[in-house]
């Protein structure tokens, strides 16, 4: 990665060493040994860590990671967007002395090993610092605005590709029902609904036939039944309790899960993907 | 054991028929058997979990003397003696070669719990050279005679809970085949030969763990905890340590906060390894120390 966006090299007390220890694909289980695998789930290109030391005080760790594009540097921040929103790069979070950001392509950690005062105030001067250094801005992915506005829980969005993440974000199945793969973009959101909850699951396939496969897995293993036609909404009962609404649209498979009642679910699909990208 | 679709899902979980899959996936004739299940009613395994409020300071670093008096506490309750030295020996002979498995890296197991490990097998009349740090290191943990898996109490993204039973992924030669869903098959792992029959203590590092998005720390998602859990059944102290885990997730978020994906690894390797006792109306939780916070 570019010197430009080497952070400070003094920030009140705190010193980092000149150079960053380099991190890429290759090596990065040596590193982060059972994280490596998220951050191999989105378009990793590499990563640059720093320690900052001041004597009594502790330790703040800064990871600049190289996504390859802004998509994926936001996808990664999207894994969780827990904390306070602090105005830094194009989208932040700060909780407990973990500031992390997206500007670009570039998804930031910067970590203080306990929340002081000071610490907290060196993480925010250290990542103000930072996504100044990093030119232009970056688009979200263009799924994420195929969510319904109306009742979604905006830190609930998470945008993805592999079956590895819908495991934490959502567990479907053991197998890879849906098809997913480093092909398929994915968002998956909560939304408060007027009868409770529910969470909506989009899904952009490369092709129509790809989404075509997906949509016929999907209801033999989840729903045990044949699909209908496309465009049409699929709605189930499942376990007496919870509805499981569906469509198909072109390239993009959608789904309601856990609606609590039949009407808010297939509202939640009325609403979603309406701007349907046809693959080749 | 030749991988197959699963055909678990979801749904499976909402009916409460998840194992009854597991199993036929595992193709066990055993299926839904558990190795405490013939035992009666009485609880076949013990856990123990001491806790002590100023284990940690509120820079979170260890008080190695409080940590000292609870490592040797509670390793006298799981021998069921009163002297630390004699209870040791419970667990270890001077000839043997002690592997210990800390979790490395990330936030994993305070190099204090290690180092005073390592400090008590000396005291207990174990030699330097004998005591082997096993963890990550190839092949060594088939030196050992003894394994003393030291992990931390932890979420983990990818298997749900990444506490004991995935503590010795390492020595089964191909991690890889026990990532993401093929995590349940982790209790295989203990019935390999050079690790079977091994691990004549497990103690856990529960002084500051991590309930969301494991290994990497989330420090919104850590608390002090400032517990240690031993037992002699990894499968019963890998249950206890998922409880305290589930129920501070629910207490942070005010309502049921499932670990996901499902740690299905540790009704397995009761279930289908016979590792140990994963029901815990078998096991019995000794509780030492403070109180406050104990959420199980």
């Amino acid at each position: 990665m570019a010197d430009r966006h080497a952070p400070l090299k003094k920030v009140e007390g705190w010193v980092r060493p000149e150079r960053p220890k380099k991190v890429n694909s290759g090596n990065i289980f040596d590193y982060m040994d059972g994280a490596g695998e998220l951050y191999l789930a989105y378009s990793f290109v590499g990563l640059d860590v720093w320690k900052y030391k001041k004597p009594d005080a502790p330790d703040i760790l800064i990871e600049v990671y190289d996504m390859g594009d802004s998509p994926e540097a936001f996808g990664v921040l999207s894994f969780d967007l827990s904390g306070d929103e602090v105005g830094i790069g194009q989208k932040s979070v700060y909780a407990a002395g973990l500031l992390r950001f997206w500007k670009g392509k570039y998804f930031v950690r910067v970590l203080a090993d306990a929340e002081t005062l000071p610490a907290k105030s060196a993480v925010m001067k250290i990542g103000k610092h930072l996504a100044a250094g990093m030119p232009g801005k970056g688009s979200p992915p263009e799924l994420v605005a195929k969510l319904p506005e109306k009742g979604l829980l905006p830190a609930s969005v998470h945008y993805f590709h592999k079956k590895i993440c819908l495991d934490y974000f959502y567990y479907l199945a053991d197998d890879n029902i849906l098809k997913l793969d480093e092909r398929t973009n994915a968002v998956i959101a909560d939304y408060g609904m007027s009868s409770g909850h529910a969470k909506l699951l989009v899904v952009e396939y490369d092709s129509e036939a790809s989404s075509v496969k997906a949509w016929e897995s999907f209801h033999a293993a989840y729903l045990n039944q044949q699909p209908p036609e496309s465009g049409v909404i699929d709605s189930k009962k499942i376990e007496g309790e919870q509805w499981v609404c569906s469509r198909r649209e072109g390239n993009l498979l959608l789904i309601a899960f856990e609606g609590t009642s039949r009407k808010d679910c297939e509202e939640l699909l009325h609403g979603a993907g309406t701007k349907s990208t046809q693959g080749g | 054991m030749k991988t197959q679709e699963s055909g678990i899902t979801r749904r499976d979980f909402l009916r409460g028929t998840a194992f009854a899959a597991l199993s036929s996936t595992l193709g066990m004739t055993i299926a839904g058997r558990t190795t405490c299940a013939a035992e009666g009613k009485e609880p076949v395994s013990k856990v123990f979990l001491i806790r002590r409020q100023n284990a940690l300071d509120e820079m979170h670093r260890v008080n190695r003397k409080v940590l000292s008096e609870m490592l040797d506490k509670v390793v006298c309750a799981v021998a069921g003696t009163e002297d630390a030295a004699a209870a040791w020996k419970t667990f270890v002979k001077s000839d043997d070669t002690v592997g210990l498995v800390p979790t490395p890296a990330l936030g994993g197991t305070h190099k204090e719990v290690t180092e005073l490990v390592k400090e008590k097998l000396a005291f207990a009349g174990i030699q330097g050279e004998k005591i082997l740090h096993a963890q990550g290191k190839k092949g060594v943990h088939k030196k050992c005679s003894v394994l003393i898996p030291l992990p931390n109490l932890k979420a983990h993204w990818l298997t749900g809970i990444g506490t004991v039973l995935k503590n010795y992924i390492l020595f089964s030669g191909k991690a890889s085949a026990y990532h993401k869903e093929k995590s349940k098959d982790l209790g295989r792992i203990w019935t390999m030969p050079g690790v079977k029959g091994k691990s004549r203590i497990v103690i856990v590092d529960a002084l500051r763990p991590l309930f969301d998005k494991g290994p990497q720390v989330v420090p919104q998602y850590l608390w002090h905890y400032n517990g240690i859990i031993a037992g002699t059944d990894p499968v019963a102290v890998e249950a206890v340590c998922l409880k305290i885990i589930q129920a501070k997730r629910d207490l942070f978020k005010g309502e049921p906060w499932p670990l996901s994906p499902p740690p299905t690894c540790i009704e397995a390797a009761d279930k289908v390894y016979h590792v140990g006792c994963s029901d815990l109306s078998k096991i019995e939780l000794v509780k030492m120390g403070w109180e406050e916070g104990i959420l199980v």
